[in-house]
């Protein structure tokens, strides 16, 4: 059976617009934490008072047309990005469409033998509600123009505060429709470097990212394609902060009282829920190895297993005893070819809600122990949704390489006696293992083994 | 209200901001499909820019025939999406 490597890793985060930025704040444990809007509370009331904004790239410094932001939503466009990096990293070169200038040839690789593998937890929500609010806004406008409002104060008030955030045209998007479907996340990345092998969007909220890069390992392991670019990607945003009120009036987001840098601390036993994260985009290119040896590829790291299993129990609760979480993990195990002792290192779901890090924490000590090396990188990032799998897989590719990882941060009193990493100081990683729980009940697990 | 010059200033942004113009030189009688290569989605990106450089509403149902366009014609249609403003 063919191996299959990561041999390319691409960030777009909210501490750091490359994998490598990425990975070094999370070595120093930095993290980008704010208030969050002010004008929010002109709408609602919050609950958490904190989240991680996430700063978009200029695209047109990375070569995008003007037209290409009206007809993809951030999240693809990110996707599109951190897939270049990613390719970039593990060698292929790139080359302009000479009939189509706006798409990019891989040069190396048989479009036919190359697909892609997008996790998202909604899709091209932005550009949905972008569109939606504009929409009645100009009916709004148009009715204003017509006398069927009284242009009393207030309404005329309201209208001047719902200008303020359109700057765009008045008849919304038309593109709106393509960009909000989520496969178009996928298929963006597919038009854009020419790929005509499998292009597939896969939506299982919280752990699309680390299913992903599961089917994607699935599709070279069984001789589908040579080569997959995979990943997640997340962007949401919008002027009343309807996604992040979503998940604060379910209680799920961080209410910790103290200092911003304190707030999201999953695994210590003050933990109060989640920190909020605008989104991220993390991309892996992974090959077979015959194919990525001949043409001279480095291997940063292997694939050597992947499960998933569903709890079939609540939508957005664990099934309480984990049993599902702790069949995948010893499915997972068994096709690895591996034993519990054999993992160095697990990068834990770890979200910082009250329940998944109690039963999360119980279940790795149940079955590996208290010498494992854990972490969360959502104690650094905060919770990026669809794209956190995928940048936690790409932790796990950079500690296997530079046989260190990240910190743990938060963690004051931690809730088990688990093996939490304290710095980011060398150490032994040979394997590492991802888990991820997803809304719905989805659980996913990849396992990852130095080279 | 706008001059000509300036309305055919701000079509030429909204064209360069929504087709691949290269190695042509706009005029007013330069031809949207002939010279530029222009198709429907073309128009739909640059109705949707003519939209925010003009501040105009351009109506969904706009009659007008998108073969024969040509730089002049979309002068001539922000101009009279202004006059009737």
């Amino acid at each position: 059976m063919t191996k299959v490597y990561v041999t390319g890793t691409g960030a777009i985060t909210s501490i750091g617009h490359s994998a490598s930025s990425f990975w070094n704040a999370c070595l120093d444990g930095k993290s980008n934490v704010e208030s969050i809007p002010v004008h929010w509370s002109e709408y609602w009331k919050s609950k958490s008072k904190y989240w991680s904004p996430l700063k978009l790239p200029d695209y047109i410094e990375h070569g995008f047309r003007k037209f290409e932001l009206k007809q993809n939503d951030p999240a693809a466009l990110n996707a599109i990005i951190a897939s270049k990096e990613a390719l970039k990293e593990a060698g292929f070169t790139l080359k302009t469409n000479s009939e189509r200038p706006l798409s990019i040839d891989i040069v190396e690789v048989d479009p036919y033998r190359i697909g892609v593998f997008l996790g998202t937890g909604a899709g091209g929500i932005q550009s949905l509600l972008d569109n939606y609010s504009s929409m009645l806004y100009s009916a709004q406008l148009e009715q204003n123009k017509t006398g069927e409002l009284d242009n009393s104060e207030i309404e005329i008030e309201i209208l001047a505060r719902v200008n303020d955030f359109f700057q765009g045209s008045k008849n919304g998007n038309v593109f709106s429709l393509p960009m909000f479907l989520p496969n178009s996340l996928a298929a963006s990345v597919g038009i854009k470097y020419g790929i005509k092998g499998p292009v597939n969007i896969e939506v299982y909220a919280c752990a699309s990212g680390n299913i992903a890069i599961g089917k994607a390992y699935q599709a070279i392991k069984r001789g589908d394609i040579d080569v997959a670019i995979a990943g997640g990607t997340e962007y949401v945003d919008d002027h009343y902060g309807t996604t992040f009120r979503g998940f604060d009036v379910l209680n799920t987001l961080t209410t910790y009282s103290g200092l911003p840098e304190h707030v999201n601390r999953p695994f210590d036993k003050d933990r109060k829920n989640f920190l909020f994260s605008q989104g991220g985009c993390g991309m892996v290119v992974l090959e077979n190895e015959d194919f990525c040896l001949k043409r001279g590829g480095t291997p940063l790291a292997e694939i050597v297993g992947f499960s998933e299993s569903f709890d079939a129990h609540h939508f957005m609760q664990l099934e309480p005893s984990g049993a599902e979480i702790r069949r995948l993990i010893k499915h997972v195990l068994t096709k690895s070819h591996l034993t519990p002792d054999d993992i160095s290192y697990i990068n834990a779901h770890g979200t910082g809600t009250l329940s998944n890090d109690q039963l999360e924490a119980k279940i790795i000590m149940d079955i590996f122990g208290c010498n494992v090396s854990v972490n969360s990188t959502k104690g650094i990032l905060g919770h990026t949704l669809g794209a956190s799998g995928a940048l936690e897989s790409i932790v796990c590719v950079k500690t296997l390489v530079e046989q260190r990882t990240h910190p743990c941060l938060n963690i004051d009193t931690p809730i088990l006696p688990l093996n939490f990493v304290k710095s980011s100081d060398c150490d032994t990683y040979n394997v590492a293992l991802n888990l991820s729980y997803g809304f719905g009940g989805h659980n996913a697990a990849l396992v990852l083994k130095s080279i | 209200m706008l001059d000509r010059n300036e309305v055919y200033s701000k079509i030429i942004e909204a064209i360069e901001n929504s087709l691949i113009v290269e190695n042509v030189e706009l005029s007013e009688e330069t031809h949207l499909v002939n010279d530029l290569d222009a198709d429907s989605i073309d128009f739909a990106t640059l109705f949707m820019e003519l939209e925010e450089v003009s501040d105009k509403k351009i109506p969904d149902d706009i009659d007008i025939s998108m073969k024969d366009i040509t730089i002049g014609d979309l002068v001539d249609l922000v101009i009279e999406l202004e006059s009737k403003a």
